[in-house]
């Protein structure tokens, strides 16, 4: 062993973490998160179509198991197959936007490298429960995608998902009716779980261009590309969130 | 022993290991792993084969790297081939490079002085390890010792995962594997010093495991898998 020597980088050890991207200096990445079958993939489809003429873009997916969810966006044609990547997540896809991105991370490089014009990076996570929030070393802004299947109750149940989103997407709100559920409440506590942060009802389909979810993405990628600053979720103590949510 | 030895050890080091599983995934999906012992028997096999290999580069890498500031001239190519040639099916090739890239990553954040631009972009992930152990003020003994830990972790993690095994039950198997993985590094360091002393890199250790090339090789053809190997 060598108890004696200094180490590797002789004294010029630096406690700085590596700077955050400086914004519009590498394509935006979006993360959108949310549980299974909440219609991520259906999202990320219909985003594709509206801003793909506008924009480079490319599409980074996190399937449970098998490529489900880059086979379904390469099939729909919404993009170039080469502008579509899959990561294989090992049985954690939290853990792949979360605690170690660095297969994201190699995805996003490598569609980088390809596509040197890309203008932004959508980064779909697999359907994860509530807890599930990208690293910040990995999207720039994320949403989180919940629908009204799951019951009005979902937003007061909170979790990471549902309060440190940049925004908050409640999919399926056709179906509200038939699933008993209300819509006023989700609104209610969704305002109540994330203050001061963004929801937006979509229904794909009544708004299949995903209308208010679209013009969210061209505020991200107009404050990117003019450098100013991303809008970033307070870094609430979740013990404090946990608060107002009993409050 | 030092904290370096944890740091690099931990699996939640954020270098993509977790979604590996070294060969496992195929060999359930196979039937050849389905109990404990089967686990057992796959692990003492993969340690023993690829595991030494593994061992005996990231020592080899560690000694080259050596105890002080990084050389900007060292003959990481040469490693990188002679590891090629000993990594026969090319899907195991691509995952050692991904975790070398992914560990690559972390190295150059933690010690971004060094120059690890030389290792390549997609480094194996042993000669990675061995190079970052001594960043990590650890000897060529303890790089081994972290390879050899590595090759049979991985796997057991992701046994737990896709057989629903007792984690305790699986700690066990690697508490008997602790003994072996220390024997597998102590021969792989003496060996690594050895060649290292003449440069005479063909006489890395160099052994393999065929059952685990074919896992590989079948792997990527598999419709339904959650690892990436």
């Amino acid at each position: 062993m060598h108890l004696d020597h200094t180490p590797g980088n002789g004294g010029t050890h630096t406690h700085t973490p590596p700077a955050p991207a400086v914004p519009g200096s590498r394509p935006l990445r979006i993360g959108i998160g949310g549980p299974v079958g909440s219609g991520k993939t259906a999202l990320v489809a219909a985003l594709c179509r509206v801003l793909a003429d506008r924009f480079s873009l490319a599409v980074v997916t996190n399937d449970i198991y098998t490529t489900e969810d880059a086979d379904f966006l390469r099939a729909a044609g919404v993009l170039a197959a080469d502008r579509i990547a899959a990561v294989q997540t090992g049985c954690c896809p939290h853990t792949a936007v979360r605690d170690d991105i660095s297969g994201n991370l190699d995805a996003v490089e490598d569609l980088a490298a390809a596509h040197p014009d890309l203008d932004l990076v959508i980064i779909e996570s697999g359907g994860d429960n509530l807890t599930m929030t990208f690293s910040r070393g990995l999207a720039d802004v994320q949403m989180f995608v919940i629908d009204v299947s799951g019951g009005d109750k979902v937003p007061r149940k909170g979790g990471p998902g549902v309060t440190r989103s940049d925004l908050l997407v409640i999919n399926k709100t056709d179906i509200a009716p038939q699933i008993g559920a209300d819509l006023a409440v989700m609104d209610r506590d969704a305002a109540r779980m994330r203050p001061g942060t963004p929801v937006a009802f979509l229904s794909l389909r009544e708004s299949p261009g995903a209308d208010v979810v679209t013009a969210w993405v061209l505020d991200q990628i107009t404050a990117w590309q003019a450098g100013t600053a991303v809008p970033v979720a307070a870094p609430t103590p979740l013990s404090s969130t946990a608060g107002s949510a009993a409050g | 022993m030092g904290a370096g030895l944890l740091l690099l050890g931990d699996s939640r080091l954020p270098a993509g290991g977790y979604a590996h599983s070294g060969g496992l995934e195929n060999a359930v999906l196979r039937g050849e792993v389905h109990d404990l012992d089967t686990l057992t028997e796959f692990l003492l096999g993969k340690l023993y084969g690829t595991g030494a290999v593994q061992a005996a580069f990231a020592a080899v890498a560690a000694l080259t790297a050596g105890p002080y500031t990084m050389p900007e001239v060292a003959p990481w190519a040469e490693l990188d081939a002679e590891l090629d040639a000993r990594t026969a099916a090319a899907p195991a090739r691509a995952a050692s490079r991904a975790q070398g890239r992914s560990l690559r990553r972390v190295a150059k954040a933690a010690w971004p002085t060094e120059p690890w631009a030389a290792l390549g972009v997609s480094p194996h992930h042993a000669i990675v390890l061995g190079a970052a152990a001594t960043r990590a003020r650890l000897d060529e003994r303890e790089a081994a010792v972290l390879a050899a830990t590595n090759v049979v972790n991985g796997p057991a993690s992701a046994a737990v995962k896709l057989l629903s095994f007792d984690p305790i039950s699986v700690t066990v198997v690697l508490a008997e594997m602790a003994g072996h993985c220390d024997q597998v590094a102590e021969e792989a360091a003496d060996a690594a010093r050895t060649v290292f002393a003449d440069g005479d890199w063909e006489r890395l250790p160099c052994w393999s495991s065929v059952g685990l090339d074919v896992c590989a090789e079948l792997h990527v053809h598999e419709e339904v898998v959650h690892f990436a190997s």
